[in-house]
């Protein structure tokens, strides 16, 4: 075998082990390790989590749009503190999710605008992000804590 | 209750002191026969170790314990609870509840929205801008759901965001018309309207709100009976001695509830369950 022989079948044989290894796909984050960071980088409140009939019957977004999901509220409905974090089937259903936030960050502020002011501003400072497949909303007096959490989980 | 009474006519009946005088073997027979005759009627298997009494009708009372652990928690099936912030902190409540008990409430559904009005739930469509109930992420109304759902039994608790104690008229005409459509668009419903809760002593500051709750309250009593729909009095177990929110069952703002306070809500749902059981108004 030339050397030139000898090269090229080694490239072919690198090529193939980073194929099969998947080399430079991003896996995508263990949401149960993403929200157990951001729970590490802010105080919240006793939350609850939700379920996928009610993500489903109540913010819209139905379990076939995501493929891993981590959705947590405070226990106590007149504290709107939440932490939402999907892994989106694609980039279609992770705009779909995004779309159903939007709305229901809409609606929780119709609910406390006249109500409860101190929550209603919460609700002005929540973060809703898309990165990707990944989706998260994030309301809480801390946001900013949450965010930089977040951020640091998923890259 | 009846069997104690029963148990307490006995001795009377076997000393009758008209029998006295008769006091011959065949007297003590008769009388023998008559006590056996009598307990054989008084048994029922399984009755002699059963802490329940015998109470209304043909009905067996359930005791206070076996209420409060869920024994008449069917009520609550296929049930709807509608309602604003306070009945959206029973929804909270209720999962995780079901999370670590596996039933709670049985397997009740809610709709309700944090500053929800009476008003807005008595209309036939959700209102432009306003705070509506959602389902699937759309804006709908009470009634709207209430067709979608027919649920077996409806509980409905507003008017605290209508200020309904203070525009009584008003808020019972809402009511009214809720009633009205609720048959109409799910005419097999049993529909449950309950009372304000009381208010705490720390919303009587200013003026005292006792007398303006329990004289609404009352009125709603009237308008359900008038309309053949329940009236469940939820207030009076909340209360104190001086007819405020038990301090204990009252959240930090006054006017909600506490866990505790929820808890003893969802105790007088049961125990109104039980009134209502006893009375033949429903089979568990």
């Amino acid at each position: 075998m030339t050397s030139g022989r000898r090269n090229r079948a080694l490239c072919a044989l690198l090529l193939m082990l980073v194929v099969l290894t998947g080399c430079g796909q991003k896996t995508p984050p263990a949401l149960p390790d993403v929200y157990a960071a951001l729970e590490s980088a802010a105080s919240l409140p006793p939350m609850t989590m939700l379920d996928a009939d009610e993500l489903s019957d109540y913010i819209g977004i139905d379990d076939t749009l995501y493929s891993s999901v981590q959705a947590h509220a405070a226990q106590d409905a007149l504290v709107v503190d939440a932490v939402m974090l999907f892994t989106a089937r694609d980039e279609k259903s992770a705009q779909s999710i995004e779309a159903q936030l939007s709305d229901y960050l809409d609606y929780r502020k119709r609910e406390m605008r006249d109500y409860l002011p101190e929550q209603y501003a919460v609700l002005e400072r929540a973060v809703l992000r898309r990165d990707g497949v990944q989706v998260a909303l994030l309301i809480s007096p801390q946001v900013d804590a949450l965010v930089q959490a977040y951020e640091k989980a998923i890259h | 209750m009846h069997g104690e009474k029963r148990t307490a006519i006995m001795p009377t009946m076997f000393t009758c002191r008209g029998c006295h005088g008769f006091d011959s073997a065949r007297v003590r027979h008769t009388r023998a026969l008559l006590a056996a005759v009598f307990l054989l009627m008084m048994y029922v298997p399984g009755q002699a170790s059963d802490p329940r009494s015998w109470a209304v009708g043909e009905r067996q009372a359930y005791t206070p314990e076996e209420i409060q652990q869920g024994a008449l928690d069917s009520y609550f099936t296929d049930a709807l609870f509608a309602g604003d912030s306070v009945t959206n902190q029973l929804r909270r409540y209720t999962y995780p509840q079901r999370k670590q008990e596996g039933a709670f409430l049985s397997d009740a559904q809610f709709q309700c929205a944090v500053n929800y009005s009476l008003y807005t739930a008595s209309l036939y469509k959700p209102q432009p801008g306003k705070v509506n109930l959602i389902y699937k992420g759309q804006d709908q109304s009470l009634l709207q759901a209430v067709r979608r759902l027919q649920p077996a039994r409806l509980f409905v608790l507003l008017g605290a965001n209508d200020y309904a104690p203070q525009r009584a008229e008003k808020a019972l005409d809402w009511y009214k018309t809720l009633i009205t459509r609720v048959k109409e668009v799910s005419p097999d419903t049993d529909i449950v309207v309950q009372a304000l809760p009381p208010v705490s002593r720390s919303l009587s500051s200013k003026q005292d709100m006792r007398p303006l709750w329990d004289a609404f309250n009352q009125q709603l009593q009237e308008l359900c009976q008038q309309e053949g729909v329940a009236f469940a009095d939820i207030a009076t177990p909340l209360k104190d001695d001086e007819g405020y929110l038990q301090p204990a069952y009252a959240s930090k703002d006054g006017l909600h509830l506490s866990a505790q306070g929820l808890l003893a809500w969802v105790n007088a749902l049961r125990n109104n369950a039980h009134e209502r059981y006893l009375h033949d108004q429903w089979t568990p």
